[in-house]
């Protein structure tokens, strides 16, 4: 019987020898960078490239299976796979690899912003700097711009290239709401008169989250004031008070009582296509149309933003360290900067969302296109965004928001 | 070695404590050995290690002089029948019977064939398609030995074959199998711990206790010249004056005390009538002993009696 | 060769116990590590903080309470209908009834339940519809309520089924005499469950509930899909600092998750000790006296709950997939669309991989289950030796312990063994939730039968594998018809384990479908859920097909 004990005690052996690490990476002298963009192009064809990206939007998976794979096939020879996966999953899959010195990954492109491009950047998961070598990166694109310059406050150092631009906007459905609130006094009033049709995600979440931010930022007076300093909490926690109080304030009002708040901005949603709340939100500032059009929010929705400002920010592309096909990454990457591209992701019929190019920067033909797109009846106007559109603040802000909004608002009575 | 069945120095423990411990013992071709004993004193654990189910601790075991060290259960020219019928739930009575030749990659036809044949045998033809749970306890067991012997063992192990059926069957039964495995000359070891099953099926009688053969003989002999206390008094075969054996067949009831022989004052504990006789069970000396005798005189539970030696009142009458 | 004779319960154990040491064992390690910062700077000061902390007790009490309501009442519930409903839940069909909500993943049955009961749920819409009630928040709170019981009424709606599965064969093998002994000793119906149902009972349900208990204090789906803001499950908050922004909160992650593994390990290492003696109870195999169908008072009115308790679900969901626009207080959709079906269907160029991925590997972690489970379920259930609640308590670890804890030291192995990103590492990483329920099943089948079986056919001369093939593997049959069930579910629903150890190069069912939840999108979610019941079923009956051919004639 005894045997039997030391079998197990071998076997313990082993796995302890299978789980020791080595941390002996040798890095690959990066030849690729220095090369000129034709022989890329050239290097990429025939091989596959993998996107890794959120899924959970199907007008944004048919736009890449349905619009971008076939042209990238027949244009560049490159098979384009998508993969639907979230961005911690994915980050967390890519630092395992790291950590395992895995050279050759299967990943060629990941889609990111913010707090995760932070992690990913800090933790050297990333290929790069690339950017600066996509053509229409350096055609199109407005380099100069903060919002490509930085990502939430992290400097993006050509680590990604900017993919589209969302700004926060509110949905409310006109049948109900007749006089949407435009500042956030105004919307303490709004939901003291309408108590339990109003409430925001978690902070956990994204857009809860991004709520809390344009919160704080009436809360900081300017939003320069943080900008400018980069991430200072003790200077968050002098200047918060007006934002907990605000939220406690709101707290009974809102929906059971601020009791419990949606996990997700899925659940929001969801309160509001039932009718539970009259008022929902979001990232995005033509999110409302493609939900209108599949009759989950009703045909009246219509958005709005706060005179206090809106958040806008860009959302980017990355390669990673171990991609195994990163010229056919750079080159899908450019495809996907493309004016056509672009501009076939702004329509409503696969994404609606933002470019990330300069509209100024585009061809006439394509400007007059640019015009001609109709984005809807429940998107604002873009001189509208673009008057109270506000930028990014450090990640860390975010991860701030978070924990202190637990003992601030939830665990008080 | 002219013996079929050759046992040498067998022992087994559990838990440190010796559950079998056979010297030596030897068994005849075509034999039919009973083995008998209180229960746990190793009787199963001794078929068992001849099946080789279980592996002795020491010691050989020989059939036909070939040595069975080694030799897998399967191997053996041994088949092991349980006390319950132990016949597959999920396969009807034919495919039960023929499970061994199955395993012995027989072709269909072929081992159903033999199957029916034995199934006539043991007298359950017309059941082939029935399932256990439909069949009866006696039925059940014919199946169980009708599988047991389509393999044509050389040696077949019953562990207390009988011992779910109901009295009369039991006898019924254990009549019909005798007759048959004397006729197939199958070499047979019968466990039980019922007495009178064991001296009807049994050629020769083995007699157990704490895991030590106390002794191995036919039953005349068991009775007449038991060889310790523990056989005489299991068997209620008589009782001990220092080394004198004093069988229960040499024993008489009488009225009256006669000092010149030995007597003995017994009180009866229980009194039946079979096969004509009347039976009366006593015990000795504060009931050290317990003893079955026939007697004509009606007594009662609870009567003192009595007892001397057949001889000796006869020796007395022959003076008188 | 003697050693190996003797001991050949570690030979039979060996293969499921090494394959769960290894990957366990290095999952446990790697969190530990991880945990004390070892490659930093090691302390065990995130252990001290979370101890500390409040955020961390309360949660970890609050997930211990819903996993002890959950359990019980699913037990109750679970004994109750099949006591009163077992002679017609023998039938096959019924049976097939009883069981289809664990066709589900957890998730997919709690947005079921969800459409069913939240406040703008279908039972508030109706209640509206004949005028009983005139606003939704009226409807009383039972999802992302502070108490939990949406989380609660989910998983005691899911366990039931399971319950009632384990339990059934018990209830098959009671002996019928013995009940009519304790009749004629003049007791009533409570002492026949007290002296002949409890003794073959209890232990089964012992079992029962750690592992129901276990899985619930460590499962995430459902917590995370119905729970509260505040406060919030064990897993759920570990789930939140795992894969949270805040990449310095992963040590706590890791912590929590041991000092949780650790409880989990003890408490059940504890129970096995206490009651393995019970289980003798359960080796008695006299096919004799079963109790036979019996028609019991109200057993048809029992059985009509479990079949609406079933169906309801089920027709709503399959509705909704239909629907295009439902407003509430309608009893019935304004209007209907196949569209949820178009954009599965037809808008998903890899569904067909998925699909035919998500069978190849459901089949190969069922060959690979049962070829691992087979020997240990025997060993377990025909020897006893000393460290054999040790064996039995290892071999449950992967269903008491948060996937998570293990997934990153099981991932990093797979990298260097080079099965990262393939379809046999996921067909492997499979097998932690999976094999421990098939040992169970398995080991109960087996128990079932009986040894002395083998030892008859041993002496008729039958050789293991042909001795298994006729012998055992019929009569196991019914054992490994339910695990396929289980089996296929489990593999299927993991998405976690799947995402990463697959990489994406290996895409599911629950990988492509997944991100799905998190939209708004009904119709699509629900067509999802109808599609993702639909395979186990698929798989179910090829596994049929194949067992109807190899096992040539069946009396079951």
């Amino acid at each position: 019987m005894k045997k039997g004990f030391i079998l197990i005690f071998v076997i313990a052996l082993f796995i302890l020898s299978a789980c020791s690490n080595s941390f002996d990476a040798t890095k690959k002298a990066e030849t690729l960078l220095n090369k000129n963009w034709s022989e890329i192009e050239k290097e990429s064809m025939n091989k596959t490239v993998r996107m890794y990206m959120w899924g959970g939007d199907t007008g944004i998976n048919q736009y890449i299976d349905e619009w971008v794979a076939p042209r990238l096939k027949s244009d560049h020879g490159i098979t384009l796979k998508r993969v639907p996966m979230d961005a911690p999953e994915f980050l967390k899959k890519l630092a395992n690899e790291k950590r395992a010195d895995q050279d050759k990954g299967n990943m060629d492109i990941i889609w990111i912003n913010g707090e995760n491009f932070k992690n990913a950047k800090e933790n050297g998961l990333l290929f790069g700097p690339f950017a600066n070598k996509l053509p229409n990166v350096n055609k199109y694109v407005d380099t100069k711009d903060l919002n490509v310059q930085y990502d939430f406050g992290t400097e993006v150092e050509n680590m990604e290239a900017p993919w589209g631009k969302v700004q926060f906007a509110y949905q409310y459905d006109e049948a109900k709401v007749t006089n949407p609130p435009q500042t956030f006094e105004e919307l303490k009033t709004w939901v003291k008169d309408n108590p339990g049709k109003f409430t925001y995600p978690d902070p956990t979440d994204f857009t809860g989250n991004a709520f809390l931010r344009q919160l704080f930022y009436v809360s900081v007076g300017d939003v320069k004031n943080i900008l400018d300093t980069g991430y200072d909490e003790s200077y968050a926690n002098k200047n918060s008070t007006y934002m907990w109080e605000y939220l406690n304030e709101i707290k009974p009002y809102l929906w059971r009582q601020g009791k419990t708040y949606p996990n997700d901005l899925t659940e929001l949603d969801r309160l509001f296509s039932k009718g539970e709340v009259y008022l929902t939100m979001g990232y995005n500032e033509a999110r409302a149309e493609k939900l209108i059009e599949k009759n989950i929010f009703p045909r009246t929705t219509k958005s709005f933003v706060m005179k206090s400002g809106s958040l806008g920010n860009t959302h980017f592309l990355a390669i990673p360290y171990n991609s195994p096909n990163k010229a056919g990454a750079m080159t899908t990457i450019n495809f996907l900067l493309s004016p056509d591209a672009q501009l076939t992701k702004l329509q409503s019929t696969y994404w609606g969302e933002n470019m990330s190019l300069d509209p100024n920067k585009l061809s006439k033909k394509d400007q007059q296109k640019l015009k001609s797109i109709d984005r809807g009846n429940s998107v604002l106007p873009a001189e509208t965004l673009k008057q109270y559109l506000q930028p990014e603040v450090d990640a860390q802000y975010v991860t701030w928001l978070k924990e202190n909004w637990i003992h601030e608002v939830v665990q008080k009575k | 070695m002219n013996s079929y069945i050759e046992l040498q120095n067998i022992t087994k423990h559990f838990k440190k404590q010796s559950v079998l411990n056979i010297p030596s013992l030897s068994i005849n071709k075509g034999e039919i050995v009973s083995i008998v004993g209180p229960s746990g004193t190793g009787k199963s654990t001794l078929l068992r290690i001849l099946a080789g189910l279980e592996e002795p601790d020491s010691g050989q075991i020989f059939i036909e002089n070939q040595s069975m060290a080694g030799i897998t259960p399967q191997d053996r020219p041994v088949v092991y029948m349980f006390q319950e019928s132990l016949l597959f739930p999920h396969m009807d009575l034919l495919e039960n019977v023929a499970f061994g030749l199955k395993m012995r990659r027989v072709n269909k036809t072929k081992r159903y064939e033999l199957s029916r044949n034995m199934m006539k045998r043991v007298g359950i033809e017309g059941l082939e398609s029935r399932y256990p749970h439909e069949i009866s306890g006696g039925q059940k067991q014919r199946a169980a030995l009708a599988r047991s012997l389509i393999v044509n063992p050389k040696v077949l192990l019953l562990d207390e074959p009988f011992s779910n059926l109901d009295t009369e069957l039991r006898k019924e039964t254990r009549r019909w199998m005798k007759r048959l495995l004397k006729d197939e000359k199958i070499t047979v070891l019968f466990v039980t711990h019922d007495l009178e099953e064991a001296m009807a099926m049994g050629d020769r009688v083995a007699i157990f206790r704490d895991g030590q053969m106390q002794q191995f003989a036919v039953p005349e002999d068991l009775y007449d010249s038991p060889a310790n206390p523990f056989v005489s008094s299991f068997l209620h075969a008589g009782f001990w004056m220092g080394d004198r054996f004093i069988p229960s067949s040499t024993l008489t009831i009488c009225n009256e005390v006669n000092d010149t022989f030995h007597h003995w004052k017994a009180e009866i504990v229980e009194t039946f009538f079979q096969d004509s006789k009347n039976h009366l069970v006593v015990c000795l000396n504060n009931c050290e002993h317990l003893i079955t005798l026939t007697s004509e005189k009606h007594k009662k539970v609870g009567d003192q009696v009595i007892l001397q030696e057949k001889e000796a009142v006869n020796e007395k009458g022959g003076k008188e | 060769m003697k050693w190996y004779k003797k001991n050949n319960h570690y030979l039979l154990l060996s293969p499921a116990l090494i394959f769960t040491v290894c990957l366990v064992g290095c999952g446990l390690i790697m969190a530990f590590l991880e945990s004390i910062r070892a490659f930093e700077s090691p302390s065990f000061d995130t252990y001290q903080e979370l101890l500390a902390g409040e955020t961390f007790i309360t949660s970890l009490l609050y997930s211990l309470c819903i996993a002890l309501f959950s359990t019980l009442i699913s037990i109750i519930i679970g004994l109750l209908l099949v006591r009163s409903t077992f002679p017609v839940l023998k039938r096959l069909f019924p049976k097939l009834i009883a069981w289809t909500p664990m066709v589900f993943p957890h998730f997919v049955w709690g947005y079921m339940l969800f459409l069913l009961f939240s406040q703008s749920g279908y039972f508030s819409s109706l209640l509206n519809l004949i005028g009983l009630m005139d606003d939704k928040v009226n409807f009383p709170i039972l999802f992302k309520d502070p108490f939990g019981i949406g989380i609660i009424l989910t998983y005691v709606w899911k366990e039931v089924p399971f319950v009632i599965l384990i339990l059934m064969p018990v209830y098959e093998q009671l002996s019928r005499s013995q009940k009519e002994l304790v009749y004629t000793l003049g007791g009533k119906s409570w002492d026949v469950f007290w002296h002949v149902e409890r003794p073959y009972v209890f232990p089964v349900l012992y079992e029962t509930f750690f592992i129901i208990f276990t899985f619930v204090v460590s499962a995430y789906e459902v917590p995370a899909l119905l729970g509260a803001t505040y406060p919030k499950m064990i897993s759920v908050l570990t789930f939140d600092w795992f894969f949270g922004s805040d990449w310095t909160k992963q040590p706590d992650a890791f912590a929590a998750m041991i000092l949780l593994t650790l409880m989990t390990v003890f408490i059940v290492f504890i129970l096995f000790t206490l009651t393995k003696n019970r289980r003798i109870f359960l080796i008695q195999t006299n096919g004799e006296n079963k109790e036979y169908s019996k028609a019991k008072k109200y057993e048809k009115l029992f059985f009509l709950l479990i079949a609406i308790s079933t169906f309801l679900p089920l027709t709503l969901v399959f509705i909704t997939s239909l629907t295009k626009k439902w407003e509430y207080g309608h009893l019935l959709p304004d209007f209907i669309s196949t569209r949820g079906w178009h954009v599965l269907l037809v808008n998903s160029p890899q569904l067909q991989e998925a699909v035919l991925t998500s069978m190849g590997i459901c089949i190969l972690v069922l060959i690979i289950n049962l070829l691992l489970g087979i020997p240990a379920a025997k060993g377990l259930a025909f020897y006893e030796f000393r460290g054999k609640s040790l064996i039995e308590t290892i071999l449950l670890t992967p269903i008491l312990i948060p996937a998570i804890a293990i997934a990153m030291g099981v991932h990093l192995t797979f990298i260097r063994l080079g099965l990262a990103n393939h379809w046999s590492g996921v067909a492997l990483v499979h097998l932690l939730p999976t094999l421990p329920y098939t040992i169970k099943i398995l080991r109960a089948g087996y128990e079932r039968i009986g040894k002395q079986q083998e030892e008859v056919a041993i002496s008729l001369g039958g050789h293991p594998l042909r001795i298994f093939q006729s012998v055992y593997l019929p009569q196991l049959m019914p054992s490994i018809r339910s695990l396929v069930f289980l089996v296929t579910v489990i593999s299927l629903s993991q998405y976690f384990l799947t995402a990463l150890i697959g990489g994406g190069a290996v895409t599911t069912m629950a990988i492509l479908f997944f991100p799905y939840f998190k939209t708004a999108d009904d119709s699509v979610i629900a067509s999802f859920s109808i599609l993702f019941a639909i395979i186990p079923i698929v798989i179910y009956l090829m596994v049929e097909v194949i067992f109807r051919l190899i096992l040539p004639k069946q009396t079951r």
